[in-house]
C-alpha cells in the first residue's frame, strides 16, 4: 500500500510539467463546477425572493434554471472528463515501460490499477480545493459583475433585482462529488488499460502506441507540396493515429463546443432583437407624440378633428438636419401613424396566396376567418430622416419616392396566449390598398420592393408595431422618434428641448415633445439581455480555457514522448528546418484532422439547437460561420503556437541528450 | 591517407563546481578503410567522444575533421546536412523511426537530402542485411537484431565516409551480435567504409585492425592488433 502511494507520489514530481496541466485542468473543472451551481443557488434565492410563493412561476424558473444547470453541468463535465482522462491515458502510454518493469520484478495488475489510482487521489486533493476556491471567487466576481449592472436598472425600477453572493454547502459538496468521480474515472480506464497488459507487452512499449504499416494514399502529393518531412509528418499522423487522437478529440470537442454555443448566442441576439428590438447605441431618445386627450375629447366634439396632431416629414428632417448640427453627434429619426394605445390608422386585405400556411393555420387556431378579399391586418406606415430612406431605398434597390413593404408579418396570437409569429408573405403584392377606420376612405399604395426585418436598422425595428409595415417617403406622423447617440447626452438633451420647442408649436402645448437621457428609462429587456449574453460569454470563455488547457497538456506530452524520435532524425541528418516544417505542417494537419471532426459535429449540434427550441419566430436555420471562421484560425494557431513552444524547449537539449533522456 | 583527424578533443559537462570532465585532450587519426574498436570501462568518455565524432555534440574545446572538413566550424543546419552526407550512426537501441517501414527507415538519410533514392544500392542493402522480405514492415515488428540491421543498412545507404557504431551489439543476443559484427566487417571490406566501434565486447575488439583504449577521458593505449 505504501510503496504504490509512493511510486505514485514521485510520478507526479517527475513528471511535472504533465501534472501542472492536469492538475490545471481539474482546478479549471471545479472551478466551473463551483462556479455554475454557486450561480444557479443566487439565481434561486432571487428568483423565490422575487416571485415569492406563485407556485406557477416557481415551476416555471425552477424548469428554467435547472434544465439549465443540468445542460451547462453536463457540458462542463464531459469536458473535464476529457481533459483529465486524456492526460492521464497519455501518461500511462509514457509509462507503460515502466509498469513493465514494476511487473516483471512482481507486481500485481491491482498494484499497478492501485499506482495510477492514488496519483488521482493525490492530484484531486491538491487540485479540488484550489478549484473550489477559484470557482468560489469566480462566483463571487460574477455576482459583483451582475449587480453592478443590474444598479443601473434598479435606480430607475418599483422593483429591485438583486444577486445574492451566497456559498452553499451544497453547491461545495456536488463540485466536489463530481469533480473527483471525474477524475477518478479518468484515472480507471487508463489504469484498466495498464494493468491487463502483459509484462513483456509493456516493456517493448508495443502495447499502448499502435502503429499501423497501412497504406497510405495522398503521400506523394504532400511530399511534392511540402517536401520529404511533408511526408513524414503526414505518415506520422497516420500510422501513430491513437498518439494524436486525443489531440484531435480534446480539439474536436473544443470546436464542436464553440460553435455550438456561438451559434447559441447569435440566436439568441437575433430573437431578442425581433421581440424587443433596442437601440443600444442612442442615448439621447427625443419623442414627438400627443398627449392623451381623451378627457378633453368628451367635453368639445370640435376638438376631434385636432385629436391627433401630426408632424409633417418637412418638419421632422429640418429638426434631423438641426439635431445633426450638435457636434460629436448621429442622428436617425423614425415616425410612424400609429394613434394612442397602439391602434393603427389603416387596414389593408391581405389575399390569402401570399399567406404561409403557418400563417393560415394560427389564423384558423385563433378563430380568425377571411373575408372574401384575404385577411383583415393593421398597417403601420413608416417614414424616416431623409439621409437614411435613401440608405434603406438603395437597401431595397428601388428608386427614391418608393415604398417599401417591411416583408416580416407579425400575425399576434388571440386568447391571451401572447405568441405571436413572425413571418415573411410569399410574395408581396403589387399594391396595398388601405382603408381608413376613421373616415373610411380608401388608399392605393404601390409597393416598389421589399426589406426583411433582419436588415431594416434597430432604429426601425424598436417602433414596428404593426403587422404590415410600409416604409413610405413622406408621412405625416402620428409619433417620431429621434434616436440620436451623441458624447454630451445632457448638452444635447437642453439643445435639443429648444429646437423641438422652437419647431413644433401645436397650440402652444409642449406636452408633445420629450426628450429622454436613457439612463432614465425603466428597467429593460435588454438589461436581461445583456446578463444573458455576460452569461454566455462567460461560459464559452471557461469552455475555450479547458479546451486549451487540454490541448497544450496533450500536445506537449506527445511531443516529449516523441524525444528520442526527434533526436535520432536529427543525428541521420534532418537539419533544424527541416524538423521545425515538420512539426509545422503535422500541427497544420492535426488541425485540419480535429476541424474536419469538430466543424460537422458543431453544425450538426447547433441545428438540433435549432430544432429542439420551438421558436415562435421563424427563423431560418444558417449555418454559423462566423464561430467556424474564428474556430479555423483559432485552433490553427493554437497548435501552432504549442507545437512550437514545446519544441523550443527540446532544442535547448543537445541531440545526444534527448536520445539519453529515454 | 587519414580520414579523421581528432585533435585535442575536450568536452566537459555541467557548470561550476559541478564539472565532469568527460574527455581530455583527445586526439588520433583514422585512415580510409580502417576497422577501429574503442573500448573503455562505462563512464570513461567513448560514447562522449563518438557523439563528438558523430557531430551530435559540440565540443568544449578542441575540433574534428572529416575527409577536410573541420565539422564544428559549420553552424547547426550545415552539421546536419553534412552527418546525413558523410556519417552513418548505429546507436545501441536501434533508434528507428517508429512510424516508418523498415525500408523508409534505410532511405531516410537519403530522402531528407532530397534525393531519388538509389533503388540498387538499397537492394544490394537489403540483400546484405537480409532483410529483403521484410522490407514493409514497421520497427515494432521487427525482432532486435533484425531492428539493429535496419539501423546497419540505415547507416550505409549514403556510403558515408565513416560508421560510428556505439555498442551496436550491447542489445542483442550472441548469434544476432555475431551477425551484425560480421556485417560491419562485409561494409568495412565491400564498402571500403571506414569503422569505428564502440564496444565492451574483447572478441569484436580482436577483429579490428586497431584498438584505442580510452580512460578517464583520456586514451590509456592506442595499439594494432597483430593477426
Amino acid at each position: 500500500m505504501k510503496l504504490t502511494l509512493s511510486l505514485a507520489y514521485s510520478q507526479l514530481r517527475i513528471n511535472r510539467s504533465r501534472t501542472f496541466w492536469t492538475i490545471a485542468g481539474i482546478v479549471l473543472s471545479t472551478a466551473m463546477i463551483t462556479a455554475v451551481s454557486g450561480f444557479v443557488t443566487s439565481a434561486d434565492v432571487m428568483f423565490k425572493g422575487l416571485v415569492g410563493g406563485s407556485r406557477y412561476y416557481s415551476s416555471m424558473y425552477n424548469e428554467i434554471l435547472f434544465g439549465l444547470g443540468a445542460v451547462i453541468g453536463s457540458i462542463i463535465i464531459a469536458a473535464c472528463i476529457i481533459v483529465v482522462s486524456n492526460s492521464f491515458r497519455v501518461s500511462a502510454g509514457e509509462r507503460i515501460r515502466q509498469f513493465g518493469i514494476l511487473k516483471s520484478v512482481g507486481a500485481e495488475k491491482r498494484q499497478i490499477a492501485q499506482i495510477i489510482l492514488f496519483e488521482g487521489l493525490l492530484l484531486a486533493m491538491l487540485a479540488i480545493p484550489a478549484g473550489i476556491v477559484i470557482g468560489i471567487f469566480v462566483n463571487y466576481v460574477g455576482i459583483q459583475i451582475i449587480d453592478n449592472l443590474l444598479a443601473a436598472a434598479n435606480r430607475r425600477n418599483t422593483f429591485q433585482i438583486n444577486f445574492d453572493f451566497i456559498v452553499a454547502w451544497q453547491a461545495i459538496l456536488i463540485s466536489i462529488v463530481l469533480s473527483f468521480f471525474t477524475v477518478w474515472l479518468s484515472a480507471w480506464i487508463p489504469a484498466l488499460k495498464a494493468s491487463g497488459m502483459s509484462a513483456i507487452e509493456a516493456i517493448r512499449g508495443t502495447g499502448e502506441v499502435k502503429i499501423k504499416a497501412k497504406n497510405i494514399r495522398g503521400g506523394r502529393l504532400i511530399g511534392k507540396l511540402f517536401g520529404f518531412e511533408g511526408t513524414l509528418a503526414y505518415k506520422s499522423l497516420k500510422r501513430n493515429s491513437r498518439n494524436f487522437r486525443a489531440t484531435a478529440v480534446s480539439l474536436a470537442a473544443s470546436i464542436t463546443l464553440f460553435i455550438v454555443a456561438g451559434y447559441f448566442g447569435d440566436q439568441y441576439k437575433e430573437v431578442t432583437r425581433l421581440y424587443y428590438p433596442g437601440v443600444e447605441n442612442a442615448n439621447v431618445v427625443c419623442t414627438f407624440l400627443p398627449p392623451d386627450k381623451s378627457e378633453n375629447d368628451r367635453e368639445s366634439s370640435e376638438n376631434n378633428v385636432q385629436k391627433y396632431s401630426k408632424l409633417s416629414s418637412d418638419i421632422a428632417d429640418e429638426i434631423t438636419l438641426k439635431f445633426r448640427e450638435y457636434p460629436g453627434t448621429t442622428v436617425f429619426g423614425v415616425g410612424d401613424d400609429v394613434l394612442k394605445g397602439g391602434f393603427n390608422s389603416y387596414k389593408t386585405v391581405i389575399p390569402e396566396e401570399v399567406m404561409t400556411n403557418e400563417m393560415l393555420e394560427f389564423f384558423n387556431s385563433n378563430e380568425y376567418f377571411p373575408d372574401k378579399k384575404g385577411y383583415y391586418l393593421p398597417v403601420t406606415l413608416l417614414t424616416t430622416d431623409k439621409e437614411n430612406y435613401g440608405k434603406l431605398c438603395k437597401l431595397a434597390g428601388v428608386t427614391p419616392g418608393s415604398n417599401i413593404l417591411v416583408n416580416y408579418a407579425r400575425i399576434p396570437g388571440g386568447k391571451g396566449e401572447g405568441k405571436s409569429i413572425f413571418e415573411p408573405f410569399l410574395a408581396i403584392p403589387e399594391t396595398l390598398s388601405l382603408s381608413n377606420s376613421g373616415d373610411n376612405s380608401i388608399i392605393e399604395l404601390p409597393m416598389a420592393g421589399e426589406l426583411d426585418i433582419r436588415n431594416v436598422p434597430n432604429e426601425i425595428a424598436a417602433t414596428y408595431v404593426g403587422n404590415v409595415t410600409v416604409i413610405v417617403p413622406e408621412l405625416n406622423a402620428t409619433r417620431y422618434i429621434w434616436f440620436v447617440e451623441t458624447r454630451d447626452a445632457e448638452g444635447f438633451s437642453e439643445y435639443a428641448n429648444e429646437i423641438l420647442h422652437n419647431f413644433i408649436n401645436f397650440e402652444g402645448n409642449s406636452e408633445y415633445i420629450e426628450v429622454k437621457n436613457m439612463e432614465d428609462i425603466p428597467f429593460e429587456v435588454r438589461d436581461i439581455s445583456r446578463l444573458i449574453m455576460v452569461f454566455i460569454y462567460g461560459f464559452i470563455t471557461m469552455l475555450t480555457l479547458i479546451g486549451l488547457t487540454n490541448v497544450i497538456s496533450t500536445i506537449s506530452t506527445n511531443t516529449r514522448s516523441r524525444v528520442r524520435e526527434f533526436a535520432v532524425l536529427q543525428s541521420v541528418g534532418i537539419t533544424p528546418e527541416g524538423l521545425k516544417r515538420m512539426l509545422n505542417l503535422e500541427s497544420v494537419l492535426c488541425s485540419i484532422k480535429s476541424l474536419c471532426i469538430g466543424v460537422p459535429l458543431g453544425i450538426l449540434g447547433s441545428y438540433l439547437l435549432y430544432r429542439a427550441f420551438d421558436l415562435p419566430v421563424k427563423l431560418e436555420y444558417a449555418i454559423p460561420w462566423m464561430p467556424e471562421l474564428q474556430c479555423a484560425l483559432g485552433v490553427t494557431a493554437i497548435t501552432w503556437v504549442i507545437m512550437r513552444h514545446s519544441m523550443s524547449k527540446l532544442e535547448r537539449n543537445s541531440i545526444i541528450e534527448m536520445i539519453r533522456e529515454v | 591517407m587519414s580520414i579523421l583527424k581528432v585533435r585535442n578533443l575536450t568536452r566537459i559537462y555541467g557548470k561550476g563546481n559541478t564539472t565532469v570532465t568527460a574527455l581530455d585532450g583527445v586526439s588520433f587519426s583514422v585512415d580510409r578503410g580502417e576497422f577501429i574498436a574503442i573500448i573503455g570501462a562505462s563512464g570513461s568518455g567513448k560514447s562522449t567522444l563518438m557523439h563528438l565524432m558523430g557531430g551530435v555534440d559540440r565540443p568544449t574545446s578542441g575540433g574534428v575533421e572529416i575527409e577536410g572538413n573541420e565539422i564544428f566550424k559549420l553552424n547547426e543546419s550545415e552539421l546536419a546536412v553534412f552527418r546525413r552526407r558523410h556519417i552513418g550512426i548505429v546507436y545501441q537501441f536501434y533508434n528507428l523511426i517508429p512510424t516508418l517501414t523498415a525500408e523508409e527507415n534505410i532511405l531516410l538519410p537519403c530522402l531528407l537530402d532530397n534525393r531519388k533514392p538509389d533503388i540498387k544500392r538499397l537492394k544490394i542493402i537489403l540483400e546484405t542485411i537480409g532483410l529483403t522480405d521484410r522490407a514493409n514492415h514497421l520497427p515494432n515488428e521487427l525482432s532486435g537484431g533484425q531492428q539493429q540491421r535496419v539501423a546497419l543498412g540505415r547507416a550505409l545507404i549514403n556510403n558515408p565516409a565513416l560508421i560510428l557504431a556505439d555498442e551496436p551489439t550491447g542489445n542483442l543476443d550472441s548469434k544476432a551480435s555475431r551477425e551484425i559484427i560480421n556485417l560491419l566487417k562485409l561494409s568495412n571490406k565491400a564498402f571500403k567504409q571506414t569503422l569505428i566501434v564502440i564496444t565492451h565486447d574483447e572478441n569484436i575488439a580482436k577483429q579490428a585492425d586497431r584498438v584505442i583504449t580510452i580512460s578517464d577521458g583520456r586514451i590509456a593505449r592506442d595499439e594494432v592488433v597483430l593477426k
